[in-house]
């Protein structure tokens, strides 16, 4: 009985591979850029509830992701979020400086900052030999700042990800515990994971999301992408950044 | 690490592009080695899933395919799941997107959900569904097969 069960098996697997293998023969870059798009149209989503989403800078009607961060974030595609009168922008790979040191510039894949925030251009001989800019924004202006891993949860990815957390938003520091951080209709720093949790896992992701004012979704490659009415629901904060424009 | 299982990596993962390949071998041989320790313990929650899954007729080369197909859907199919979700902002319905030298449109997420529909199809004839699928570790997925079972 279970040599059929394998044969069968295989023979699903062969017949699998002929018939869509040209399809899902993708690189490693281009399945981190899928799953990246992915978690891209789950922030948009999670804005079109509440607000109007506009996408910007469009090049010939195709929207143009900014895939590293030594582009100049001004000439590809942007998201425009108006909310209430206010109009925020969601990019990606935009590098963010830290406010806890000129020299800490780090690139999360997705950021919610204020329309027109000021981007700085440096020229610094130890990046590119000086013979490119160096783009990015102060994180001063960060509303919130997003992670994409198309990986299974392990303990160091989180705790890395909270690390990119409280270097990329200033704001945290306010508040002496998470729950003090004001609602407000952004969708807090957010981890989307392509892996589901199990056990100390789980309860892990459940002790960071209580500590820190962050969301962990896992499961994303067989779950819901809805952020706007997940159950339980997603943290949400108010508009935090110390600079606007 | 078992010769069905070897056999069905290498026939979903033979045209794929060696980085990948290493990607899905490297995660299918860890889940493989940690489930070869779970079906020789004698004394855990693990074993008693061990126990469970044998005894409704799942051996160890059976539940090590599992392993190999939740290794290849993690690391190939998942990611591409993602970016052909519908999107529910109108104003992207249309829209395609260019991401270095991928490019995401509607005809393509239409016919990348196919493609993940049917591999699920298939796999959940032998067993392969979403709990599986999403399993972190071969100690869930070894679980969360046993829980099909448990009263």
């Amino acid at each position: 009985m279970a040599v059929d069960w394998t044969i069968q098996a295989l023979g699903a697997a062969k017949k699998f591979a002929k018939d869509y293998g040209h399809e899902y023969r993708l690189t490693n870059k281009q399945l981190s850029a899928s799953f990246e798009v992915g978690s891209f149209h789950s922030l948009v989503d999670f804005y079109a509830q509440v607000a109007a989403v506009t996408p910007k800078n469009l090049d010939n009607g195709v929207y143009k992701y900014l895939t590293g961060p030594g582009g100049n974030p001004e000439n590809f595609s942007y998201v425009e979020v108006e909310h209430n009168g206010e109009t925020f922008e969601i990019r990606q790979q935009v590098r963010v400086r830290s406010h806890v040191h000129h020299d800490v510039c780090f690139t999360p894949d997705l950021v919610v900052l204020p329309a027109k925030a000021p981007l700085f251009s440096d020229v610094d001989a130890e990046y590119a030999a000086g013979k490119r800019r160096l783009w990015g924004v102060s994180s001063e202006y960060v509303v919130a700042a997003h992670e994409c891993k198309s990986l299974v949860p392990f303990p160091e990815l989180l705790i890395g990800f909270i690390g990119m957390v409280l270097t990329a938003h200033p704001w945290i520091g306010r508040f002496a515990a998470a729950s003090e951080v004001p609602e407000g209709p952004h969708l807090a720093p957010t981890l989307f994971v392509g892996g589901s949790t199990q056990g100390l896992q789980r309860k892990m992701v459940a002790a960071l999301e209580q500590t820190y004012p962050v969301n962990i979704v896992t499961g994303l490659h067989f779950g819901t992408w809805d952020l706007f009415e997940a159950d339980p629901p997603k943290r949400r904060v108010a508009l935090l950044s110390s600079k606007s424009t | 690490m078992t010769p069905a299982a070897k056999a069905v990596l290498a026939a979903l993962t033979a045209e794929l592009e060696w980085p990948v390949r290493r990607a899905v071998e490297k995660r299918y041989a860890g889940m493989s080695s940690e489930l070869e320790y779970l079906f020789a313990l004698k004394h855990s929650q693990s074993q008693g899933d061990a126990e469970i899954v044998k005894g409704e007729g799942w051996t160890i080369d059976r539940v090590d395919v599992l392993c190999a197909l939740n290794s290849f859907y993690q690391i190939v199919l998942g990611p591409q799941g993602a970016a052909s979700r519908k999107w529910r902002a109108t104003a992207f319905g249309a829209l395609e997107v260019v991401h270095g030298s991928s490019r995401f449109d509607a005809g393509r997420a239409i016919d990348t959900r196919s493609m993940i529909y049917e591999f699920e199809r298939r796999f959940a004839r032998l067993g392969f569904m979403s709990d599986v699928a999403t399993a972190p570790t071969a100690g869930a997925l070894l679980f969360r097969l046993a829980d099909r079972f448990r009263e």
